[in-house]
């Protein structure tokens, strides 16, 4: 129970923890314990193989006999049982300790609990007649209190009327405002005792629990009046969401309707599920799923590992200066616009582009015939492969931060021990680099893996065209040429919103579970 | 930055030496293809058309002239484009900026109530939108349309942005409003005299997303600007570049309708990405540091 606001407020103990809340907290701190003894021995197992590789590897230069290789892997194998029923009765002991303990507070709690909300609800043993007593002796006080400040209040106007007499601007100035360094003070005072009188009688004969039911609310009024200026301050913030992210959400109702723009959103009728059939139904939908996923499935395989590889390998290079060039030139590409980007790629790619030249060069070269170039942006097969490498080319560098800070925030005492243990650069990135940065990896590929059904329009529409849509029309393409980007007869609103929100709650389904698995690793540590 | 302090006493064996060759190389090549294309735009920029289609070009321009810098500043629309995005890209960073604060101060203070679901507010449409067509109509409901001061209030937040600042100033000691409330200052006071001096290297990063995202940006501009006089330069570049893209469709086997007109678009791509490379290797720090920041948070 902890008090609550400062010195001339109300003071309010807030309600007792409940057992369920305390239990939270515990169970939370007993993961964490099992955690880092997985992790810990994950580490000690990696380095037992390790040496075992590393001693059957000098086994094998020193061309020993067979029977030295078999006892260096029995060895080993005896180590790794060692190791492993160590580590089954630690884990053992610890869940086993973790269950008592919880057990044990389970009752504690509850028991802690019962006795805190029984304090907490506790009315105050006085008689009815001493309650009178106090409420007339408090009623007493309060009501001289009151006299005292209406008195304040006349001696004040009194004196403000005579000071407001005086000739002198300056002498006038100066006598107000003392009169209202004196007045204020008074007042204040006697708010002040005001208050302590309300707080001493209410504390003696209300239970806490009452008192504090009695005085929450004007706990937050009173919050509210104190912080109005914060308050204010957010009037704009609301507004703009209010008006660009909450009112578009009435706009979906759109998706269930038949939108014309003469009769308007409200006005427009009713068609029920109408638009999400067509959709589902419709002759595209086959292959927009197809791309959407495809082309997810190109950026999962070939454009996830680019970053968490290149910051790997980035790490491994000794000169400062070169790594902090290498590592400003390629985040470069975040800074430029998906426009120019495509606008370079487009043009890279045309016939009379550098790719091109580069392709008729190599190939002239080794076929010693005339090549002529490719129209590659005109082939759908291609499409895929030059959206994904144009991701990869404008992102592998960028993305690549949260693994270099993931890398920089390991433990240095790690690789101190593994150098002591002999292991070389390779052995400590693959024993203690890699499962350092595997949190975040899990993470971020999980992430990834939930946005499986959505491609963003933006890149998308810059580069394809009708007939390469058989490769690169996506959910959301479409969604954008049935409303904005229609080019050929009239916009169908509700149909793209439909799609759109299809899309939308499709994604935020993925995104919510891939949320809750990724909280689960993240706290718990499998990895 | 780990494993630059380790020393490495142990000899370096073959291996590990054929490696760091490799890995030397292998980065010197992926810092050359990040920057080739755009030397390579550069270069045929200032070049003579004919060689860019022969594919003579590498490093140097061959026949160097800027006729087609001449051309792009011909486009009837190229110069009120370009004053369009520096305003669209200036004002929107301070409309954006002095929002965000405003926002993000209040949403700082652990005492101030109701601020988890004031907070909650944001993070739902992070999280949700309401897509293309239901925010669009908003738009055109609020005058969004060919309107650029409407324009700057309709994306004037950003929801991670103003979570970056409220972290930062969640890090400012409470002691010093307490001793600046005990003087008598009020709470704007209180943050324009000793919060935002204190929060200069966010404000910096945070002005910079704001700024290269509005520079960047073309898609509700291109949906929302319908007047050639109202667009900025990312659309005007968004149409020659769709525009060349679709001529290649309907000319494939005759590459003539397309001659030249690569020279053009690379002369506008320098126009339109020149501040952007000027300024980045000033800037990067501030954003690397954000994304750690805004890496931590999230």
């Amino acid at each position: 129970m902890a008090i609550v606001g400062a010195s001339g407020e109300i003071r309010l103990f807030e309600p007792p923890t409940k057992p369920r809340v305390s239990m939270k907290k515990l169970k939370k701190a007993h993961e964490k314990a099992v955690a880092d003894l997985k992790f810990k021995n994950r580490i000690a197992m990696r380095f037992l193989r390790a040496d075992y590789k590393d001693d059957l590897a000098a086994a094998k230069t020193e061309k020993k006999p067979a029977e030295e290789v078999a006892k260096i892997k029995a060895v080993f194998e005896e180590n790794k049982a060692k190791m492993e029923a160590e580590f089954k009765a630690n884990l053992e002991a610890l869940l086993a300790a973790h269950k008592a303990e919880e057990e044990e507070k389970k009752v504690s709690f509850a028991e802690n609990y019962k006795v805190d909300i029984a304090l907490w609800k506790k009315e105050p043993e006085i008689s009815k007649e001493e309650a009178a007593a106090l409420k007339a002796e408090f009623d007493a006080k309060a009501a001289e209190l009151k006299a005292a400040l209406a008195k304040i209040k006349k001696e004040r106007k009194a004196e403000i009327a005579v000071a407001r007499a005086e000739k002198d601007p300056a002498a006038k100035k100066l006598a107000l405002a003392k009169l209202k360094e004196k007045y204020d003070k008074l007042i204040a005072d006697n708010r002040e005792a005001l208050r302590v009188a309300t707080e001493a009688y209410e504390r003696t004969v209300y239970s806490e629990a009452k008192y504090y039911e009695i005085h929450q609310r004007q706990k937050n009024l009173n919050a509210i009046w104190r912080d109005k200026t914060l308050l204010l301050m957010l009037i704009p913030y609301l507004l703009f969401f209010g008006v660009y992210h909450y009112a578009p959400y009435f706009g979906i109702q759109i998706a269930f309707k038949d939108y014309s723009i003469r009769k308007g959103i409200w006005g427009s009728e009713w068609v029920g599920f109408e638009n999400f059939t067509t959709f589902l139904g419709g002759p595209y939908f086959p292959r927009l799923l197809r791309n959407t996923f495809v082309i997810n499935l190109y950026g999962l395989i070939l454009g996830f590992p680019a970053s968490p590889v290149f910051a790997l390998l980035l790490n491994e290079v000794k000169s400062k200066m070169f790594k902090t060039t290498v590592q400003t030139i390629t985040y470069l590409p975040h800074f430029i616009s998906t426009v120019v980007i495509a606008g370079i790629v487009v043009n890279f790619l045309a016939p009379s582009g550098l790719m091109n030249h580069l392709y008729v060069g190599i190939k002239e070269f080794f076929t010693q015939q005339h090549v002529d170039p490719i129209y590659f942006l005109m082939k759908p097969e291609n499409f895929r492969m030059i959206y994904t490498l144009m991701g990869i080319w404008a992102g592998f560098g960028f993305g690549s931060i949260v693994y270099t800070s993931a890398i920089s925030g390991i433990d240095q005492e790690l690789y101190e021990a593994a150098k002591i243990d002999g292991a070389g650069r390779w052995r400590q990135t693959l024993s203690i680099t890699i499962p350092g940065i595997m949190p975040t990896i899990a993470i971020y590929l999980i992430m990834r893996v939930s946005h499986m059904l959505s491609v963003g329009y933006e890149t998308i529409i810059l580069l394809y065209q009708p007939v390469t849509y058989e490769t690169a029309d996506v959910i959301s393409t479409y969604s954008y040429r049935m409303g904005l980007g229609s080019t050929s007869g009239r916009p169908d609103y509700s149909l793209s919103t439909a799609i759109g929100l299809f899309n939308g709650v499709v994604s935020l389904t993925l995104v919510t579970i891939a949320n809750k698995i990724s909280r689960k690793v993240g706290d718990v540590g499998l990895w | 930055m780990a494993l630059l302090t380790r020393k490495n006493k142990i000899k370096r064996s073959a291996g590990e030496w054929t490696f760091d060759i490799f890995n030397t190389l292998l980065m010197l090549f992926l810092a050359f293809i990040t920057l080739y294309p755009f030397w390579y735009v550069l270069v045929c920029s200032f070049s003579n058309p004919v060689s860019v289609d022969a594919g003579i070009i590498c490093w140097w321009p061959d026949a160097f002239n800027v006729n087609s810098y001449l051309e792009v500043f011909a486009i009837s629309n190229f110069w009120s484009a370009y004053r369009n995005t520096i305003f669209l890209a200036v004002g929107g960073t301070v409309v954006s900026m002095f929002f965000t604060i405003l926002t993000a101060y209040p949403l700082s203070k652990k005492r101030l109530w109701g601020r988890r679901g004031l907070t909650f507010i944001m993070i739902i449409c992070m999280n949700f939108a309401a897509g293309m067509i239901p925010r669009y109509l908003i738009f055109r409901a609020t005058g969004v349309m060919n309107n650029h001061i409407m324009f700057l209030f309709a994306f004037a937040l950003t929801p991670m942005n103003i979570i970056l600042v409220r972290a930062y100033f969640q890090s400012v000691s409470d002691s010093l409003e307490e001793s600046a409330k005990l003087d008598g200052a009020g709470d704007l006071t209180i943050l324009f005299k000793i919060y935002i001096p204190l929060s200069v290297p966010v404000i910096m990063t945070v002005s910079l997303y704001y700024f290269v995202a509005r520079w960047n940006s073309y898609f509700w501009e291109m949906i929302l600007f319908t007047d050639d006089n109202k667009v900025p330069l990312q659309v005007v570049l968004k149409n020659l570049v769709v525009e060349q893209n679709a001529k290649e469709d309907l000319a494939e086997g005759d590459g003539s309708m397309l001659k030249s007109k690569q020279t053009i678009i690379y002369a506008t791509i320098i126009c339109a990405a020149l501040p952007m490379l000027v300024i980045y290797p000033f800037v990067q720090r501030f954003f690397v540091k954000g994304i750690m920041i805004g890496a931590v948070k999230g």
